[in-house]
């Protein structure tokens, strides 16, 4: 038997299974504890969300009420194209929700105040008396309620509903007022156009009657006047005018007056044929011409009366006409004795006067409107001898006065101030000379104050001061006589010349002419001087610019210069003639 | 301070939206771990599985050895006859229950590895869901705060109204 050998024994030893340990449970605590810090993170979140809304809602009610309150700019914003939303805020926001219906609610209340305040004012004024059409006004309040709600659409259809239905109800009486008003007015224009209808059927109804000629018609087999069948037509018209106003009181009135109109206008027709044919009117008899079946459609009282009054009338353009002779007569005979007085007064010398005042007293005499003896048309003419009388030495010291202050500017006026103050023969033949040699120092005076005013002293005065002096002597009498008239009728006394050759300076009147003849003498000889130094530039005369000018081509210069100065001196030539 | 309150809404949300991702993340890191101790196990079981296949053949070597040693002390061929037969039975037998610890091995592995994918979907899940959340959070809190708004650019009444 073989010995056992030795063997490894086994311990049994085997894997260990791997220890468990649990990763998810792990996982899902650290988890759990970032969802409790969310969790306590997200509440406080809220609360700052809810607060943070709260008060925007508090800030947009706020923000909105104050916008509201502006309804007009809000309006320009809106037409001058900008956004609602950048106006009031997003409505989709807190604030913008809460600011867009606050400014919806305030603006509702400013509108609606400005549009009561508009009906206020057509309310005052329907009631204080203006014509207002219902139509205008009804447009008016349309077209501001059309505006505010198309304003207030913009901030919610709910605030325009409302503000609408306020001022439905807020209109409807001023409207109503207007309706009112405007129907009165109708009415009252319905009257208006009946009082001028009837006013206007007066004429008409005149002119039917004046116009009949005697024609007659048949109507319904009656026969009756062309002119009362005229007249049925517009009598018709009338009361259907009447009816028109739906006052029984206006038919009533229409009715009384087309029948008082018929006999007036039949009177006045007949009384207006006698005046213009009366040799065709037999009253009496009661003929009126072609008129005659008028005089007998009128009952007999108005036929009396026509007599009457053409009878009155008759009378009265008899006396008329009696008067205006007896009138004409007395205004004849009252200028003819005028005449005669003034022909007695005038003196000597008005000749003239004396033969137009007697042509005018003949013509007269020619009416025959009262009685003129030859004798005293003959007197007119003659010159009254007056006894000669030596001249007064208190008018030869007034007239030598009027003389010296210059009331006294010629000789025919002279003439007649001698006669006026009895000065005559040698003593005022002496005053004529002394005027004569009066104005003589005078224009001497003139001449040297206008001289010297263009600082030329002397004897030798140049061709330009003289010439100046020549346009300036005219024009200074003629400023002298009419200064002198304005003085006198102002009761101031008279400008002596000397003191108008000043003012003629003073306001520098004829100083253009004469400067530029200066000017031009002065620039052509300065462009030209040294080719001609030999002629007289600051004095020549007409004749020898012209003799100048026959001269320019044998000047030194070129043919443009030469045709420059040439025009030059045309020009000086011209300026020398006016 | 009106003014600050939607700021300090929207950064507290901030915090609480990572803290959420965090959250996730959290879940996500444990639930990976957890796959790899899944596989983990899962090696160990299949480890103990080839044991046992070890110490079946080791059982069948020692009947097969004493069969032969029995067979040849009593003078019988150990290799031919009922000796050889009861070797090939024990062979059988032995084999057999070699080849299912194989099996088990196999099936444990797997078994291993189909939950540690399933622990590492869930971990991906719970990632996605913190992000998720965090995100909705933010989003709240901007909302909130766009909400709450304000007086609109053109809006001062001091500048544009008067």
């Amino acid at each position: 038997m073989a010995e056992r050998l030795p063997r490894y024994r086994p311990l049994g030893l085997r894997l260990t299974g791997a220890p468990r340990i649990d990763f998810a449970a792990a996982g899902a605590a650290e988890a759990a504890g970032y969802q409790r810090l969310s969790s306590a993170l997200d509440r406080i979140s809220s609360y700052a969300f809810e607060e943070a809304g709260r008060r925007a809602k508090i800030e947009g009610e706020e923000f909105g009420y104050k916008l509201g309150q502006n309804p007009d700019q809000i309006k320009t914003a809106l037409e001058a194209g900008a956004n609602v939303d950048d106006i009031v805020g997003d409505p989709d926001t807190i604030f913008g929700a809460a600011s867009r219906a606050a400014v919806g609610a305030q603006l509702r209340v400013e509108l609606e105040t400005d549009v009561r305040s508009k009906l206020a004012q057509l309310s005052a004024a329907i009631e204080g008396g203006d014509i207002l059409d219902p139509a205008d006004v009804e447009t008016e309040i349309d077209a501001i309620t059309e505006g505010h709600t198309s304003l207030l659409s913009q901030f919610g259809s709910k605030y325009a509903r409302q503000y609408r239905a306020t001022i439905g109800t807020l209109a409807a009486p001023v409207y109503k007022s207007a309706l009112e008003q405007s129907y009165k007015l109708r009415n009252a224009a319905i009257a208006a156009k009946f009082d001028a209808g009837l006013e206007s059927a007066r004429d008409i109804g005149y002119k039917i009657f004046n116009d009949y000629q005697g024609g007659q018609t048949v109507i319904d087999g009656q026969v009756v006047l062309d002119a009362d069948a005229k007249f049925d037509v517009l009598s018709r018209s009338i009361i259907d005018e009447a009816i028109n106003t739906k006052n029984p009181a206006n038919i009533n009135r229409a009715k009384e007056y087309v029948r008082n109109l018929r006999t007036d206008a039949k009177v006045n027709a007949l009384r207006k044929f006698a005046r213009e044919n009366p040799s065709d009117v037999n009253l009496t008899a009661g003929l009126f011409g072609n008129k005659t079946a008028l005089y007998y459609s009128l009952d007999e009282d108005s036929k009396a009366k026509v007599r009457d009054e053409i009878r009155d009338e008759r009378a009265a353009l008899y006396r008329e006409n009696e008067n205006n002779i007896a009138l004409s007569k007395r205004k004849a005979q009252t200028r003819f004795y005028q005449i005669q007085a003034e022909i007695d007064l005038l003196p000597d010398y008005a000749d003239q006067k004396r033969e137009e005042l007697a042509i005018e007293a003949e013509s007269i005499a020619k009416t025959g409107l009262f009685d003129v003896s030859q004798d005293d048309l003959l007197s007119l003419r003659v010159r009254p001898e007056r006894p000669a009388q030596p001249s007064s030495q208190d008018g030869i010291d007034r007239v030598t006065q009027r003389v010296i202050e210059s009331y006294i500017i010629d000789i025919a006026q002279l003439n007649e101030e001698l006669a006026f103050n009895n000065v005559r023969g040698k003593e005022a033949n002496t005053i004529r000379k002394e005027f004569l040699a009066f104005q003589e120092a005078q224009e001497d005076k003139i001449v040297e104050i206008l001289q010297r005013s263009k600082l030329s002293f002397g004897r030798e005065i140049s061709k330009d001061v003289g010439k100046y002096i020549l346009n300036a002597l005219p024009v200074i009498y003629e400023m002298n006589k009419t200064e002198n008239k304005k003085l006198l009728s102002e009761g101031k006394g008279p400008e002596l010349l000397t003191q108008t050759t000043q003012r003629y300076i003073d306001l520098k009147i004829g100083e253009t002419n004469y400067n530029n003849i200066v000017k031009l003498r002065s620039d052509t000889k300065q462009a030209y001087g040294k080719y001609a130094p030999n002629f007289n530039w600051d004095n020549s005369g007409i004749q020898e610019v012209q003799d100048f000018i026959d001269r320019i081509d044998t000047l030194p210069i070129n043919d443009e210069r030469k045709a420059d100065l040439g025009d030059q001196l045309k020009k000086l030539k011209r300026m020398l003639s006016e | 301070m009106s003014a600050a309150l939607p700021v300090i809404g929207v950064a507290l949300a901030a915090v609480s939206a990572y803290g959420q991702y965090q959250s996730g993340r959290a879940q996500a890191k444990g639930l990976a771990r957890q796959a790899t101790m899944a596989t983990i196990e899962a090696k160990g079981k299949a480890l103990d599985a080839r044991a046992q296949g070890i110490e079946a053949l080791k059982q069948l070597n020692k009947a097969n050895a004493a069969l032969n040693a029995r067979a040849a002390a009593g003078g019988i061929d150990p290799f031919s006859g009922s000796a050889k037969s009861l070797a090939v039975y024990n062979m059988s037998e032995g084999a057999q229950e070699f080849y299912i610890s194989e099996d088990n091995q196999i099936i444990l592995r797997e078994g291993g590895q189909i939950a540690a994918q399933n622990y590492m979907q869930q971990a991906k899940s719970a990632q996605k869901a913190g992000l998720y959340q965090a995100v909705g959070t933010l989003g709240s809190a901007a909302l909130a705060y766009s909400q709450t708004g304000g007086k609109p650019s053109g809006g001062n009444t001091a500048s544009v109204w008067t």
